[in-house]
Parts: C-alpha cells; structure tokens; sequence
C-alpha cells in the first residue's frame, strides 16, 4: 500500500509539473481576438500611418472606422506615430480586443514608407513570433486611405483579395509573388535585389500594376506591367502568355510556355559570363481569318523564327534594365554565381560586377499545332 | 456422517421450507415422500413418469423398495442419480430438482424435471447482424449449451461446471476446446472462477467483475456473446467462453483491443468491405474520443493551424457564445451523455419524445439562443453518432468517461494536454493483459502476420491462428497441395 501511494504521488508531482512548464496558459477563445486581415504601412507629413484591417464578426461591431461604413463586413482602423512602435500604440489604444496577426495575408507598403523604414520594419517583422512568415509582401503608389475605403465598401477585404489575385497570376504563370520571409532571408546576406509586386485600383478593383525593385533595403523603381513579359519569363515558375503571330495574311494566336530554363556560369579573367538557355513552347490556338489552316513544317519554321526573335529581344531588354537602368541584379543571378564560385563571390563586389557581366540568351521554340484542325484535307476534297 | 432417520428428515425439510411441496406414499413395502418445488417442476412429467410408475409397483411390491430397485425399473427419467449425503437434499430441491426419499433407504433419488418458465430463444439486441443467424442466448444455461453443441460436435469440446455463490448456488460453465485452447489461459480462468467467494451472483457482469486482473481496471479485457454464432467461430479461434446461469450473455476469454472492433458480419461479407468496416470503426472511435478536444485546442490555442478564412468563420459562429469553448464542450458532453442515459432507461412509448427534446431543445433553441456555436453542436452530435459504429459497446464505456479528462486536460495545456493525456492512455492500454494475452496485440507487441489478417483477412477463410492467443494447434486449415502431373 505505501509502495502504491508512493507511486501515486510521483505521478501527481509529474503531472503538476508537466501542467505548470507546458506554458500555455495563455488561451483565448477565438472570438475573443481580433483578427487582422491586412496591415499597411504609409508616410505621411514625416508621421507613420499604421493600418490595420480586420472582419466585423459581431454586430455592432464598430470602431473609428475610416470606410465610416455602419455593419459592414471589413473595417480599417489606422494609427499615426512618429515612429513604428509609436504608431502601434496609437492603433492599440483603439482595439477593443487582442489583436491576433498570425492571419494576415498580406502586408501593404507604400513606397514612401518602404524607401525610407523597410529595413527597420523587416526587423521588426522578424523579431514578432506571431507573424506568419509567408505573408505576402506589396508596395503601392495609391492612397491607403482610398484603396480600403473603395475595397471594404464592397464588403471585401484588401488582403484577401490582394492574395487571391497573386494567388490566380502565379498559377496562370503571369506573374510572381514575393513573401517577407524572402526578405528576410536577404537581411542577413550582403547583396539584396528583389522585386515586390505593386497594387494599384483599375477601374475600381485591385489589380496588380507593376514591381517596385528593391535594391538593399530601398526601392530604387519601378517596372509596370505592360512591357514585363521578359521579366516573368525569368522569374516566374511557369510562365505563360499569348502571342500574336502575322504569318501570310492571319494573324495566329500562340500559347508560349516556358519549358526548360539553364543557366551556366563563366568566371574567365575576372569576367564573369552567363549562357541562359531558354526553352520555349508555343502551341497554336487559333487565327483570325474564316480560311481552312494548313500549318506546314515551313510555317511552323517560320512562326518560330517570328516568336524567337521576338522573345529574345523581350530578355535581352529585361537583362539590359536590370543592369544599366537599375544595376541591380534581381534576377538572382548572384546565386548561380556563388553556386559556382562561392570564393570569388566573397571576393567581388556583385553590385559592381553585375552591370559589367556578360549575360547571353539563347531562346529556343518547339511550336505545336497538335489541338489545330488541319483543313487542307477538306481543301483536296 | 450425518446418521440417516427418515422421518426426521422429512420433517425438517418440510418444516424449513414451507414452499417445498411434498407427496406421500404409503406402502406395504415402505414409505416413499416426494419432494420437489412446484414452481419449478414439470408436474405433469413427475407425475406420468415418477408418481403413477411409483404407485403402479408398490402397490403390489412386497420386498422393500430401495432406491437401486426404483432407479432401474420404476422411474422413467433420463437424468437422475442416487445420492446419499443427507446435507445436500436440500440444495437438490432449492435448484430445482426433486428427491425421493425411502424409509427403507438411507439412499435417495434426485430426478431432473425442472421447468422454468422462461422467454424463448430471440434476436440479438447488442450485436445485430445482417446476415448471420439471429439466435442469441437465453438465460437457462441448458439452452445456451444446447446452442453450442449443436453447432460444435468437436469431441474435444469441454465444458466444466462449477457452483459459484455461497446462497446463490449459480451453474457457471466454462467451454473451450482442449486440443486448441491455451492451458495457461484455461488454468488461469479456472482458478479465478473457483476462487470466488462471494454470497451470490445473478449475472454474468458480476462474475467479469471477479475475473477483472485489478479492482481498478477501466478498459474491458473479457468479452461478451450475445449470438451462438460468434461463440463457435471464438471457441474455434483458441478462446474459452464463460455461461452464467440466469444471464443471457456470456463472456469471452481472452480479448484483445483490436478483437472489441470485431463484427461477425466481417465473417460473412467481402473481406474488402470487412477492411473498410474495421477502418471507419477506429476512425469512429478516435472521432468519438477525440473530436470535442480537438476543437476546443484549435479553438481556445491553437488558432493558427486554421486558414484564416475558416478561423474568422469560426469566429463569426462563436461571436455571442456565453461560456469559453472548453466549457461549452463540457456542457455538451455530459447533455448528450444524459440523452444517452435517458434513452436507456426511458420505457419504448416515451422515447421517441425524448429524441424530440433533445432535438428541439438542444440543437434548435441552444443554436437560436446562442448558448452553443453550430460547429461545436456538430462535432459533439457526431462524436454521440460515431460511438455506436463500434459493436461491442464495452469497449466505448471506458472511452465515453476519459473524453471527459482529455477535455480537461486538451483546455488547460492545448494540444499539449491532449498528447499528454493520450500518452498516458496507450501506455495503460500497451500495459494490459488479458489472461496473459498482451491486450494491444497485435499493435503492441507488433506482429506482421496478425496485423494483415486483423485488416485484410477473411477471419474464418485465413488458415492459421492469431499468434498472440498460443494456441496449441495453430492451423485452421490444410496446406494447399500442389496440382497433380497427371492432372
């Protein structure tokens, strides 16, 4: 009996023991925080703007609500400091429960804000163990005030909707996304050259615009949209976009797909060379003439002497932008250099050589007509 | 030796128990008293085959009558005996049997024909099959071994009686097949069983409760039988059965973990179907045992393993809930096991109305009033429903009491709680045994073999025992021959 009480109150002690270290006492019922959707960064008149954006789950839920929209399913509330944890404080004082931010989806700076405290608030991102390290990352040229007003009217909220748009481009392969812990990941390398996707309204909606290059830890510009293909090309996972061809009186429409990207990498004479090889397919849809189609191997030759050319010149104006327009390498080619030649790459400085480097496409098309009715069977007939 | 005088013992015996019934015969050739209890005799049986033959012969017998003389020709009965301890005529009568006595015999008869009014052999309630047959046990001990017997001619098919209860008296039988069972099992159950001292037992619950391995054991290591065809298919697979008389289920030994999740629909149907079925078996228990604890850890803690969608849903639903959720899953709990207790208890006219309040009541006007969120509902509803998918419903009572610790424990550390608290209980699972048999076979000690056949196999087409039972002979069935040549 005194060996089986004995037990018993090891067990006992153990049991306290393991309640009082596993530290959660800390729990709170879900409706009890206040879920953040969205957090935007804005400079204004020297004074930070901290919004934050999150879902009205009970009626009667209002706070000093910048949409000034009663009932409605999305609210914004901001904070104005000096600095960042000023502004925070700010924003505290107006929350009527605890934050919760490990939901956010995405996070919005301006550029103003970005140019001058990204480095600070990447730190800060970094040092807060409820943020989500995926969250998506945009700069934007518009008004914050504006841009939540417009979108939480709708009843819709800026995060969701800026993520679910990355989410559609990356998957049609027309764009790439960034998230912060990309970022963060570079704080701790010497060189940093990235691009951030950029938002903007179009006709009332979000929509993405262009990318802001960063450059360290500031944006030094900002590429739009139109114009882009060659960039996403390069740095999206499966690009895919449309291209006109005028070939012999009708112009086809051509599916192209990146399918196979290498790059090699050259160190000779303290010149640094890069060979991308880009292989592309394009597959044909449909041409914009009422005529039978008869894709032959000389048209295909020639649609995709057309298409080559035409691609080719896209890269090379991209390679041109990054290093004499910008001279920062965003296209991540200093990985595959100290993937290759990991001593060198200490030795050099990358924001100096890279505008020197050499860099050679060459771009080749497998076109397709495999989905295209051959009508020249009908024209024998 | 008691000194055998007739006269005083009938005078003692009719004096004690005034509802013995008793028929003198007084012949030139000696007295002869009958003793029985009407209620539980067949009179007319007595009469045709022990009163009217007795009558018959001593009307015109002129030696003595001796119970030899009145075994071998006058009594027409199959099972009688002659007995001649004068300390256990009473206990003959008292179960059932009636006794003669001779004047000039210090020996007497004991004639079996009892009658006891009893309900006729019915369709199983506990473990209902679709296809196996539908007769169950009954409560006359008789019937039950008929039910055996008659599907199991195995001469090596033993039954073993003992007397358990020292008022009582209750015929308890242990059945197994010698040349299969394992002797340390059956040596094991057999001591258990006559070691019982105890004034009196009614049902077979009472004598499990004696045969448990600790006082304090929560999870069931003896199975119970409702049908006679799971007795002969577990008799064939190395087990011993237990029969209590008076009780119309009767207990199993050894079981296993993974055997409570055993249907003998299994046996019948397409193995595939029979895989599926032990799949969603263990998936109901774990939904049933662990979904309320679930929800209150991501609810109360664990909020980021939600996408955020889903988490703002969930709280949207949670907006006007009064209680926290550890407390509205308490509440729950113990509602639905009330419902279930209720519905036990509740006589078959009222219960319907009872499903109607617990509808009405708690999923309707608790949802409009706000006092519980329609996701909690759901689980705590589908946690009730998946803990009738298991068929022996032994195995869920222990369950239905640790849901309630393992909520504790999941809302006061979070997930932490609830791995802790899961922990403990395999470790008590994987420490259990029945009978000497490990309880978590065969999970725990693993065995590759019988963890196929407890999934994949057909249980009466697979060839070979469970290792884990040691049976003595351990196949079912013949080798496959090679085909012939000349085939």
């Amino acid at each position: 009996m005194k060996k089986n009480s004995k037990y018993l109150i090891i067990i006992i002690a153990l049991l306290f023991l393991a309640v009082f270290a596993s530290g959660c006492w800390d729990s709170l019922d879900i409706n009890e925080k206040l879920i953040a959707t969205t957090i935007a960064f804005d400079v204004k008149n020297d004074e930070i703007y901290y919004y934050m954006e999150y879902p009205c789950i009970e009626v009667g839920d209002e706070g000093d609500n910048i949409s000034g929209s009663d009932g409605g399913k999305y609210m914004t509330i901001k904070g104005i400091g000096e600095n960042i944890p000023d502004s925070r404080e700010s924003l505290n004082k107006q929350l009527h429960k605890e934050p919760y931010f490990s939901g956010i989806s995405s996070l919005i700076l301006t550029e103003n804000f970005a140019e001058e405290y990204l480095l600070e608030y990447l730190y800060r991102f970094r040092a807060d163990e409820h943020y989500r390290k995926k969250t998506l990352i945009v700069t934007t040229k518009e008004d914050l005030d504006e841009l939540f007003e417009l979108i939480n009217e709708k009843n819709d909220s800026v995060g969701f909707a800026i993520d679910e748009i990355s989410d559609t481009l990356d998957d049609t392969g027309k764009s790439f996304s960034r998230t912060i812990s990309r970022l963060i990941e570079n704080l701790s390398s010497e060189y940093t050259g990235i691009l951030i996707s950029c938002i903007g309204i179009q006709d009332e909606e979000i929509a993405l615009v262009g990318y802001s290059v960063v450059s360290g830890t500031k944006v030094i510009g900002f590429i739009p949209v139109a114009g882009s293909n060659g960039l996403v090309f390069l740095k999206a996972v499966e690009p895919k976009f449309s291209y006109i061809v005028p070939y012999k009186d009708i112009n086809y429409t051509f599916g192209v797909s990146l399918t196979r990207k290498t790059t090699k990498t050259y160190y000779e004479d303290e010149e640094i060379r890069f060979d991308v090889k880009c292989e592309f397919k394009a597959g044909l849809k449909y041409g914009d003439k009422k005529v039978p189609y008869n894709f032959d191997d000389a048209a295909e030759a020639a649609v995709a002497k057309i298409l080559t050319r035409t691609i080719k010149k896209e890269l090379l104006d991209t390679i041109n932008q990054a290093q004499k327009e910008f001279k920062c390498d965003y296209l991540q080619l200093d990985d595959e250099f100290r993937i290759n030649f990991p001593v060198e790459f200490e030795e050099i400085d990358w924001q100096k050589e890279f505008p020197k480097a050499d860099i050679n496409i060459d771009v080749t098309f497998e076109v397709s007509t495999e989905w295209m009715m051959d009508y020249s069977y009908f024209e024998t007939k | 030796m008691i000194r055998y005088n007739f006269k005083k013992t009938a005078a003692l015996l009719k004096s004690k128990n005034q509802d013995f019934s008793e028929r003198s015969f007084e012949f030139s050739c000696g007295t002869i008293k009958l003793f029985f209890i009407a209620q539980l005799t067949d009179k007319a049986a007595l009469t045709e085959n022990v009163v009217k033959p007795l009558i018959l012969h001593c009307s015109s017998a002129q030696k003595p009558i001796s119970a030899r003389i009145a075994i071998d020709g006058i009594i027409y009965s199959d099972d009688c005996m002659i007995q001649s301890d004068i300390s256990k005529i009473e206990n003959f009568i008292l179960s059932g049997m009636a006794v003669i006595l001779f004047s000039t015999d210090k020996n007497y008869i004991v004639v079996n024909f009892k009658k006891i009014k009893q309900r006729n052999i019915p369709s199983p309630q506990l473990t209902y099959s679709i296809r196996g047959s539908q007769d169950c046990f009954v409560e006359d001990l008789d019937v039950n071994l008929s039910l055996v017997r008659y599907r199991l001619k195995d001469k090596n098919l033993r039954i073993k009686k003992f007397e358990v209860g020292v008022r009582t008296k209750t015929s308890v039988a242990v059945l197994y097949i010698e040349d299969i069972a394992n002797d340390t099992v059956v040596n094991e159950l057999q001591k258990r069983i006559a070691a019982i001292d105890v004034d009196g037992i009614s049902e077979s619950g009472e004598l499990q409760s004696f045969l448990l391995n600790s006082k304090l054991q929560l999870f069931p290591n003896i199975g119970l039988l409702e049908r006679s065809d799971m007795a002969f298919h577990s008799l064939l697979e190395g087990k011993c059965i237990v029969f209590v008389d008076g009780s119309g289920l009767a207990l199993l030994v050894p079981k296993t973990f993974s055997e409570f999740f055993h249907s003998c629909d299994d046996r019948y149907d397409n193995k595939f179907f029979g895989l599926f079925s032990r799949i969603l078996r263990y998936a109901a228990l774990l939904i049933g045992f662990t979904a309320s604890s679930i929800f209150v850890a991501i609810t109360s803690f664990h909020t980021d393993v939600l996408p955020i969608k889903y988490a703002i849903s969930l709280a949207e639903m949670r907006s006007n809930a009064p209680f926290t959720a550890l407390m509205a899953a308490l509440i729950l709990e113990f509602i639905s096991e009330l419902i279930r207790e209720a519905l036990l208890r509740v006589p078959k006219k009222i219960g319907p109305a009872i499903g109607i309040m617990g509808t009405i009541v708690i999923g309707q006007a608790a949802i409009s009033a706000g006092i519980f969120s329609p996701l909690l509902l759901i689980i705590a509803s589908t946690a009730l429903i998946a803990s009738f998918a298991i068929p022996d419903y032994t195995l869920v009572t222990p369950f239905r009491i640790l849901k309630f610790a393992l909520l504790l424990f999941t809302g006061t550390m979070g997930f932490f709680g609830f791995t802790l608290f899961l922990t403990f209980v395999l470790i008590q699972l994987v420490s259990l045994n029945s009978f000497g048999v490990p309880y978590m076979a065969p999970w725990a000690p693993f065995n590759f073999y019988d963890f196929i056949r407890t999934f994949m196999s057909n249980l009466t087409t697979n060839p070979v025992r469970p290792h884990y039972m040691r049976t003595k002979d351990k196949t079912k069935q013949k080798q496959k021959t090679k085909k012939s040549k000349n085939a």
